[in-house]
């Protein structure tokens, strides 16, 4: 069955989709909006410890449902395992309208210069694909500014000397920080360092129509209470709708990118919320579903002229998948730390991001959103018994009296840790599914453990009697929340597969505009640049379109 | 020490004495009475009580019962299978179900199992350092979890770790009271 025609079809209702919608509807294009999840709303913020995205112990609230959406891992010892959802290792980003925007912990970071020049910057380093993005971070200026003001972000980023030029600061100050950061900025400043507080896209103020945050320590993993954190569902996929030029369809899965005669798309095939095969027709398709799901629609979508799947000429669909590698450090104080004012996170210093003696990159670093007792439970020390009357003795003292900081460590890409389709297992539908294979570069985990070092002055000069750290183990892919990669943008047909606008190399009317276009994902939460280059994707677009094709 | 679970186990008998109608085994989704027992022991062993209830009393076996009809189904062979070589382990080294031990006896055993290496002849089939630490999650996400799934009950665990007590979200068929902290929240806030 076959739809009425639309200008742009969006698949992917997430962070990069809903600014491109919004950004084509306004521009006047009409515009079909595809999100296999659900709507969620306020109400749907549960507060449960052990059911969301980041505790999905017993599931996870925002989707996938783990019935239909089976992956393969592949094992470090070549043996392949089928993950759902809500397993370790399926690297789930959520699948609701808004996507990971509704559940995140919100850090609303910018990029610094070097992390969009890191082979300039470092140089190669072997055995990785580590290379420059083909835009810098003066191109990204202007949509960073525009995403912090129509999302709103909070925060206050004045005393880091290590950021990148910015037209204006902010639209809402910070929230105050709670004790533990406190007690960290002041440790920081001691040590000579620039602590301050992190940006977020949370209101702190009312702002855009909606409350300020009311400190619940419930934040990241969970949807907002008060709907203080700003996601694409609750700002530019409402103001789409708004124009009338868009059109969201949610509970549908796409199957394939279409592609006519001449090897250009001419719109996609999707399951509809009945399991109905129904066909759009689009003068263009933008594809945004985050990189594992990306490069898995790309890869399905073959065609005569494209054999290997869409934009994958030179196998570079599902290279480099990559996410943050994140060290931490936990440390026991004397005295009790918790106030229970979330949402935790709130002080960070960008002293190590860069620059970093004899290291390719770096991470900023931050102490951790509140940790729930149960998280808390699988922190433990060593020498702490895992369980019995000790351990219920441990986690009586040393909740209330912890802290732990840490921070996402720029991941060198590797070649080898991919996405591929999987020969047998389909999802309910029928459509092939992921095959996510490969490890992280050895000098990621030197970096980790460089950082590792740094958050654990960090802890002895704020006081901690004790600490421990939690390096990430080299063996397993990246992804999760942050993934990235996968569909790499560049310059050089032959070593990426979009161009500086995210249009794929071999077809000119398919656009990429979510984490995967991004050569290195940088030492900072990823969002804040997914959302600056869908704005600066959606700009490209309605400017180059001329009623029924492209200008040249 | 072992009053409160004794108390958990006598209710739940004389629930079970209660519901005794033919096909059904005992007041539990998918424990069976004998079952439930060595459950509660278990999960006393690894949460035991201090002046504090512990795990059996804060409702951790009616998480697990719960949860192993509802999103942890598939671990249902597992629990079935362990629960029955704990016991047989229990009674080839000291003649009596593992229920019946001794704390001493009960720990002993556990780390034998937790190390995979229980006694000749019993976990044949079933990784018993596995089964070990699956349990073990399982008890700290009840213990340490939402109370709306059947664990942590009064909020027991946050209570004793010195964080307020929650207001229920949702909608909610979940009936949780809400606690109120004796002497407020550490930190003097609240």
């Amino acid at each position: 069955m076959s739809l009425p025609h639309v200008n742009a079809v969006v698949v992917g209702a997430g962070a990069g989709g809903g600014v491109v919608a919004k950004e084509l509807a306004v521009g006047g294009l009409s515009v079909l909006l595809l999100e296999r999840g659900r709507w969620t709303t306020n109400d749907d913020c549960r507060k449960d410890d052990l059911r969301n995205q980041r505790t999905s112990v017993l599931g996870h609230p925002f989707g996938p449902d783990d019935g239909r959406h089976p992956r393969v891992v592949v094992n470090p010892d070549g043996t392949t395992r089928i993950v759902r959802p809500s397993e370790g290792g399926y690297q789930n980003n959520a699948a609701c309208v808004g996507s990971g925007t509704v559940s995140y912990g919100a850090m609303g970071w910018r990029f610094m210069p070097q992390d969009f020049k890191m082979k300039s910057t470092y140089g190669h380093v072997e055995g990785s694909t580590l290379e420059d993005w083909p835009i810098s971070y003066d191109d990204l200026e202007p949509y960073y500014d525009r995403a912090e003001w129509e999302f709103g972000v909070s925060g206050d980023v004045d005393p880091d000397p290590f950021k990148g030029p910015r037209q204006r600061g902010l639209p809402m100050p910070p929230l105050a920080g709670n004790k533990e950061c406190e007690i960290l900025r002041a440790a920081a400043s001691r040590l000579g360092w620039h602590p301050f507080d992190v940006p977020m896209l949370r209101n702190s103020v009312p702002y855009n129509g909606r409350q300020p945050c009311m400190r619940c320590r419930w934040c990241v993993g969970h949807s907002c209470e008060v709907d203080a954190k700003s996601g694409t569902h609750n700002t530019v996929i409402p103001a789409a709708l708004a124009t009338g030029n868009c059109r969201l369809l949610t509970r549908v899965m796409v199957r394939e990118i279409l592609i006519d005669s001449r090897g250009r798309a001419r719109g996609v095939a999707f399951y509809d919320e009945r399991d109905r095969l129904q066909e759009q027709t689009a003068d263009l398709v933008v594809v945004a579903a985050a990189a594992i799901e990306s490069a898995r629609l790309l890869l399905n979508s073959k065609h005569r002229l494209h054999p290997n799947g869409l934009g994958n000429r030179y196998d570079w669909v599902g290279r480099n998948l990559q996410g943050h590698s994140y060290p931490r450090v936990a440390g026991l104080f004397d005295g009790v730390i918790y106030d229970d004012l979330g949402p935790g996170s709130g002080v960070a210093l960008c002293d190590f991001a860069h620059g970093n003696k004899g290291l390719a990159g770096g991470a900023m670093i931050t102490n951790e959103f509140i940790r729930s007792p149960y998280q808390f439970v699988e922190k433990t020390p060593p020498g702490v018994p895992r369980w019995g009357l000790a351990h219920k003795q441990w986690m009586r003292h040393a909740y209330s009296r912890h802290i732990s900081v840490g921070g996402p460590v720029q991941e060198i890409p590797v070649w080898e840790s991919r996405v591929q389709i999987d020969p047998e297992v389909k999802d309910y539908w029928g459509i092939p599914v992921v095959r996510i294979s490969g490890g992280k570069h050895a000098h990621t985990i030197e970096v980790a453990r460089f950082i590792a070092s740094k958050c654990d002055l960090w802890m002895k000069e704020a006081g901690a009697v004790k600490t421990w750290p939690s390096i990430p183990a080299r063996a397993a892919a990246s992804g999760g929340q942050h993934q990235a990669g996968a569909c790499r943008m560049g310059n050089d047909p032959k070593t990426s597969v979009v161009d500086r606008h995210c249009r794929l190399h071999d077809v000119d009317n398919v656009f990429v505009a979510d984490g995967s276009v991004h050569p290195t994902n940088g030492a900072f939460n990823p969002v804040l640049t997914i959302l600056a280059n869908a704005y600066r994707v959606g700009e490209h677009i309605v400017k180059t379109w001329k009623g029924t094709g492209f200008r040249s | 020490m072992k009053s409160p679970r004794r108390r958990f186990l006598s209710a739940a008998a004389g629930a079970a004495a209660l519901s005794s109608c033919g096909a059904r085994r005992g007041p539990w989704r998918f424990f069976t009475e004998q079952e439930m027992a060595t459950v509660a022991a278990l999960t006393d062993c690894l949460i035991p009580p201090d002046d504090l209830p512990g795990a059996a009393q804060a409702g951790v076996p009616v998480f697990l019962d719960r949860q192993l009809s509802g999103h942890l189904r598939k671990f249902r062979d597992m629990y079935r299978a362990g629960l029955l070589e704990l016991d047989r382990a229990a009674r080839k080294l000291h003649q009596a179900p593992f229920a019946r031990l001794s704390e001493e006896r009960q720990t002993a055993l556990l780390q034998a199992v937790e190390k995979g290496k229980p006694p000749d002849g019993t976990f044949t089939g079933l990784d018993p350092a596995l089964f070990f630490a699956t349990v073990r999650a399982h008890t700290m996400q009840g213990f340490y979890g939402d109370p709306r799934h059947g664990g942590n009950r009064d909020q027991v665990a946050y209570l004793m770790l010195g964080i307020p007590a929650t207001n229920l979200r949702g909608r909610s068929q979940h009936d949780v009271r809400l606690v109120q902290l004796p002497g407020g929240l550490p930190g003097g806030r609240r």
